[in-house]
């Protein structure tokens, strides 16, 4: 979903005006409020969920990096849509849910705060980026260097078997 | 209903020689004139700061009014600095060549109480349709109130030519909003 935004995102900005530059940006804003809610409820489901532990061998500093990528991931994955939203909002867009669903205005208009959110949202877009080589990155070593079930556990189904052989 | 506006007009013709249709001044910190377009289904208003409004109208011999408005195109504001700048461009009211839109009334008639339609030759982007404007008079103190709305089709006058023309995602239907406060002119 967040490289279907990138892509959507990217083409949509760079788009002559045009209906379909619209539609591309309805698009854009449907997917990016989707993401906003299924990330809220990851965040919920991670503070009342246990984590699995990660594997003995990482050192201080890497378990530190790893904590705080992932705290950075949820963080960016929070603001892009909301500094999403009040771009629209500064504009004085109408936001539409997927053409159904109408959305409130959650700034108001003007074309200093436009800009200011579009610099937030066009930063941690390339944070995002960063943050999204890194993590997959790691996760590459770990499975490949290291040789650690980090990658494999994050498939469905491994956490059980994993849990079951932890007890 | 069927003999009120006969024995209206009827009295009208006799005194029409005397009674001067009052002329009006627009309170513009007060007036309004726009439009709500449509987004993706959504009504988006946007207003005109600056038009010029020659205003003369009776309620009691609306058939003497008349109604020559100015609109200066550039003033639009839809409260999306963006969205302004677009719609001045060529596909759109192409303001360059076209910086003006005017409506000069052809003719009043009374539709009830206090409620008129006034025909008139509405012309955007030069060019020229008939159309009619139905609104409310209301006399407040030491003044009036001109409020009206209709509909007119955007690509009667050409607005949003080539892929706009035909596409929906702004609505082909955009209703005209006005509502003037008037003072006498004295």
């Amino acid at each position: 979903m967040i490289l279907g935004m990138f892509v959507l995102g990217w083409i949509a900005v760079n788009y002559p005006m045009s209906p379909t530059k619209i539609k591309l940006f309805v698009w854009h804003k449907s997917l990016g409020i989707s993401i906003l809610i299924l990330v809220l409820l990851r965040i919920a489901w991670r503070l009342t969920d246990r984590t699995p532990a990660l594997p003995n061998h990482m050192r201080t500093w890497e378990r530190r990096l790893a904590h705080t990528s992932h705290m950075l991931m949820y963080l960016v994955m929070v603001t892009m849509p909301l500094s999403g939203w009040v771009i629209n909002s500064a504009a004085n867009f109408p936001l539409k849910l997927y053409g159904l669903i109408r959305l409130p205005n959650i700034a108001p208009a003007g074309k200093a705060l436009q800009t200011q959110a579009e610099l937030v949202h066009f930063t941690f877009f390339w944070i995002l980026v960063a943050l999204l080589l890194l993590h997959i990155g790691a996760a590459l070593w770990h499975h490949f260097v290291q040789r650690d079930e980090i990658l494999t556990r994050m498939l469905p189904g491994t956490t059980r078997r994993l849990r079951k052989a932890a007890d | 209903m069927s003999l009120q506006p006969a024995a209206t007009m009827l009295i009208c013709s006799v005194f029409s020689a005397t009674a001067a249709a009052t002329e009006w001044i627009v309170d513009n910190d007060h007036s309004r004139l726009g439009f709500i377009a449509t987004y993706d289904g959504v009504g988006l208003e946007a207003r005109f700061e600056h038009f010029e409004a020659r205003i003369r109208f009776d309620p009691q011999h609306p058939e003497e009014g008349v109604f020559d408005v100015v609109v200066d195109i550039t003033s639009v504001n839809s409260d999306s600095a963006d969205r302004d700048e677009g719609m001045l461009g060529l596909e759109w009211f192409n303001a360059k060549k076209f910086p003006q839109a005017r409506f000069v009334s052809t003719g009043f008639r009374q539709t009830g109480a206090g409620a008129f339609e006034v025909a008139g030759r509405l012309t955007i982007k030069g060019i020229t349709h008939s159309i009619g404007l139905p609104f409310a008079w209301s006399g407040v103190d030491n003044g009036a109130r001109l409020k009206g709305k209709t509909i007119l089709q955007r690509t009667d006058y050409k607005i949003g030519i080539g892929e706009w023309e035909s596409d929906p995602i702004i609505g082909f239907e955009v209703e005209i909003v006005v509502d003037l406060h008037l003072k006498g002119k004295h």
